[in-house]
């Protein structure tokens, strides 16, 4: 019987500040945590003997791992020392081949079809920025080099971190990296069969969500739970959740998914590709879309809320308008310029007609009313005033 | 010999009705689909059976107690986790001593085919054709010898495939013991098979009817097939005035208005109040207690026990749990513009007309429009005039 491990103890520090409260893979798009795409996949694909390594929040991922029907073997890095060393943690549960797989990246279950019956083979997608990532090289549809994220990249083919292996490949683990395992085993002889994914999607910074979101609201199924005005108008794909109240005049425009016990309305507009959570509350005449907004936060009345991912708990108050620009800035030592609108963390407070553009606003910050945060970054618990 | 039938599934795909039943005991023709089956059985000359029960136990045993009222002995074989159909059998074991049939209990079987198989040699697999194999296990039959059996295959090599009744030796026990997880995560029947089919020691028998039901419009046609074989019964109240042509049963206690006009196949179960100007139109089953009033119209439909339709609504191709009420002038889409199939949820019904699968309880006020293809869980409520389509939840409300 097929095995998988799933790595899911790494922080993904690109993704702060939405990754203090909980690591990468636990992160919600459409709804659901980026891991459970990656479990469903294994399962559509019969593969049910799963390993998941946990290390940073581990208590959060156990605690998710937990709820769901199938049972998951547990296996906890204590510290995060890469890759290589999270698989190595796993080596005692590993009795023949396997298929490895990152649990903070979405990966659709045709293309895990594509290499589970290849020994040894690796998925690889092209993608538009490399330097973030393994770049392949290859010849005659083998892998003869991989390097990590190089400056100047030679080839825009990556891999996307998922492996189907012999138990053989813990021979080669010398390093922490699973890329340089795999150079030692390139190294060493060992073929590596390249597979083309079909659809392969990885967030390196917070607003990368938003894309993957766009990506899993495609196959949102239409249900109406909840209380619904009559006066409601639905188009396309909508979901709504048990115990959600839709107030009358709100217009929502599909594929919209909306949790449990939310408030929204009267009079909200609501545009596609947006997720909202659980218990959110969304006050009349606010404007959402190309968004995800997680449990527990309120949004104003007279909002604008575009292009943006908002954290848990947050209570952003009315006026809050949110306007996309790109603007330089520095992550993690990298300078980029990306287009969005706004980033907020966990339980940020932000007072009446306050402008965000372009900025990520750390866990625990508060803002007070009227204040401009205009292609800024405002670190954890500091204090606009 | 005995007869193991297997009914301890839900039967996910009919949800919403199977919220207080089990799939078995949704109602075909006004009885519970494993009747139909059980009494095919009995009409066979078997007499012993044994229900592997599970989801929603209590109902059938409520309903079939222990036989005596059928003239069959019926005993109870609990499932207490649905972990698969080897499973299941797993659970009738210390009530078999001897060959015996087995049948899933979600099909409609026809008695001659079932005392036929009765007479084939052990182990023995009934097959049936049909145009969608995509969704069954698909067999390969050479000089009666069950080949090859692929379960969901994508290349299919034949449209003959199991039809999920068997007749076995009780040396299966030992090779379902033998049966791992299927990547389902489930313990398959089909599994076991392998075994037998290896040595070629299967044999197959081809029945000359059969029908599983598996999606809830599965059941207008299950329906229409089961009343073809009645006769007219009229034991209720009939007043002047009212027409009725083909076969109509109407139970005890009902009583059907003047100016009703029916046409048949209709059975109306009992203490129902139909009229006066229902119009209701073929193969129609109403359960006990509902009431069809004034300018009603329904067609093709099963409507369960103690359902409302009181005045001016119509109710085509659809299925109807018990206890709903619909507000005066609500009705049913049946047919889209286009005339093409009409898809529920996602799925394509394959027909060009159907109307909704409405749970139970579901409150419906005065002049609702329900789309064509539109499910509503159990205890819904709708406002007045609201427009209703897609997927609606359990205890959702339109206000």
């Amino acid at each position: 019987m097929m095995q998988a491990v799933i790595l899911a103890a790494g922080e993904g520090k690109r993704v702060r500040p939405l990754t203090r409260s909980r690591p990468k893979a636990l992160l919600p798009v459409a709804n659901r945590p980026i891991i459970e795409y990656v479990i469903e996949a294994l399962l559509k694909n019969g593969i049910r003997d799963i390993v998941v390594v946990v290390g940073y929040r581990k208590e959060q991922v156990i605690r998710f791992l937990n709820e769901l029907d199938v049972p998951i073997t547990v296996v906890v890095q204590d510290k995060q020392l890469g890759t290589a060393h999270a698989l190595n943690c796993a080596k005692s549960h590993i009795t023949g081949d396997f298929l490895l797989l990152p649990g903070d990246n979405y990966i659709d279950p045709h293309s895990i079809g594509r290499i589970k019956d290849i020994r040894n083979a690796m998925l690889i997608k092209d993608h538009p920025s490399p330097s973030n990532f393994g770049v392949v090289l290859l010849k005659d549809g083998l892998v003869t080099r991989i390097i990590e994220k190089p400056e100047h990249s030679p080839s825009f083919m990556v891999s996307t971190g998922i492996f189907s292996l012999t138990k053989d490949f813990f021979s080669y683990i010398s390093e922490n990296n699973i890329t340089d395992v795999v150079s030692s085993m390139l190294a060493a002889g060992e073929r590596l069969q390249a597979v083309v994914a079909e659809d392969w999607q990885d967030a390196i910074y917070p607003w990368d969500l938003l894309k993957m979101n766009l990506r899993l609201l495609k196959d949102l199924p239409e249900a109406r739970d909840g209380s619904i005005s009559r006066q409601t108008i639905i188009h396309g794909p909508v979901k709504i959740g048990k115990g959600s109240t839709i107030g009358p005049n709100t217009v929502i425009s599909g594929p919209v998914i909306i949790g449990n016990d939310c408030e929204i309305g009267p009079n909200c507009c609501i545009m596609p590709n947006t997720s909202i959570g659980s218990r959110v509350k969304v006050e009349p005449f606010t404007l959402m879309g190309k968004a995800i907004v997680m449990d527990d936060t309120s949004i104003g009345s007279h909002s604008r809320v575009i292009d943006t991912v908002i954290g848990q708990g947050c209570r952003l108050a009315d006026h809050s308008t949110i306007t996309s620009s790109a603007s330089l800035m520095t992550i993690e030592g990298t300078v980029i310029k990306p287009e969005f609108g706004a980033v907020f963390g966990d339980q940020v407070i932000a007072g009446p007609f306050t402008i965000f553009n372009n900025c990520i606003v750390g866990n625990n910050v508060s803002i007070e009313g009227g204040s401009r945060i205009i292609s800024r970054i405002l670190p954890d618990e500091s204090k606009v005033i | 010999m005995e007869c193991v039938v297997l009914a301890a599934g839900e039967g996910k795909r009919m949800r919403p009705l199977t919220a207080k039943r089990p799939k078995v005991m949704l109602p075909l023709a006004n009885r519970p689909m494993m009747e139909h089956l059980v009494s095919a059985a009995h009409k066979a000359g078997i007499t012993d059976f044994v229900f592997v029960v599970g989801y929603g136990e209590r109902e059938i045993r409520r309903y079939f107690g222990d036989g005596s009222e059928f003239g069959i002995h019926i005993r109870y074989a609990p499932q207490r986790q649905q972990r698969g159909t080897a499973d299941a059998l797993r659970s009738a074991r210390d009530f078999i001593s001897g060959p015996f049939l087995l049948l899933n209990g979600d099909m409609i079987l026809k008695t001659t085919d079932i005392a036929d198989l009765c007479t084939c040699r052990t182990p023995c697999m009934s097959t049936s054709t049909t145009d969608h194999p995509k969704d069954y296990g698909v067999v390969l039959v050479e000089n009666d010898i069950v080949t090859t059996l692929e379960e969901k295959s994508k290349h299919l090599r034949s449209n003959q495939i199991n039809a999920g009744a068997y007749l076995f030796s009780p040396d299966i026990f030992d090779l379902v013991d033998r049966v791992q997880t299927s990547s389902r995560g489930e313990f398959e029947l089909t599994d076991a098979l392998a075994h037998y089919i290896s040595e070629k020691k299967l044999s197959a028998h081809k029945l000359s009817y059969w029908m599983d039901v598996g999606n809830p419009w599965d059941m207008l046609e299950a329906n229409l097939t089961l009343m073809a074989n009645l006769s007219p019964d009229l034991k209720g109240i009939v007043e002047e005035g009212v027409t009725m042509h083909g076969t109509v049963i109407v139970g005890e206690g009902s009583v059907v208005k003047s100016g009703s006009y029916i046409e048949g196949p209709c059975i109306i179960g009992k203490n129902c109040r139909i009229g006066p100007h229902a119009y209701i139109r073929g193969a129609t089953s109403i359960g006990d207690d509902c009431h069809i009033g004034h300018c009603s119209e329904l067609k093709n439909s099963i409507i369960m026990n103690g359902t409302k339709i009181p005045h001016f609504n119509y109710i085509g191709d659809s299925i109807i749990g018990t206890e709903c009420n619909f507000g005066a002038g609500t009705k049913i889409a049946n047919l889209r513009h286009d005339h093409a199939n009409i898809r529920v949820c996602g799925k394509d019904t394959r027909r060009k007309k159907f109307g909704a699968v409405i749970g139970d309880g579901v409150q419906f006020g005065i002049n609702c429009s329900i789309n064509v293809g539109t499910i509503i869980g159990s205890n819904a409520q709708f406002a007045p005039n609201s427009y209703v389509s897609g997927c609606i939840g359990e205890n959702a409300v339109i206000r």
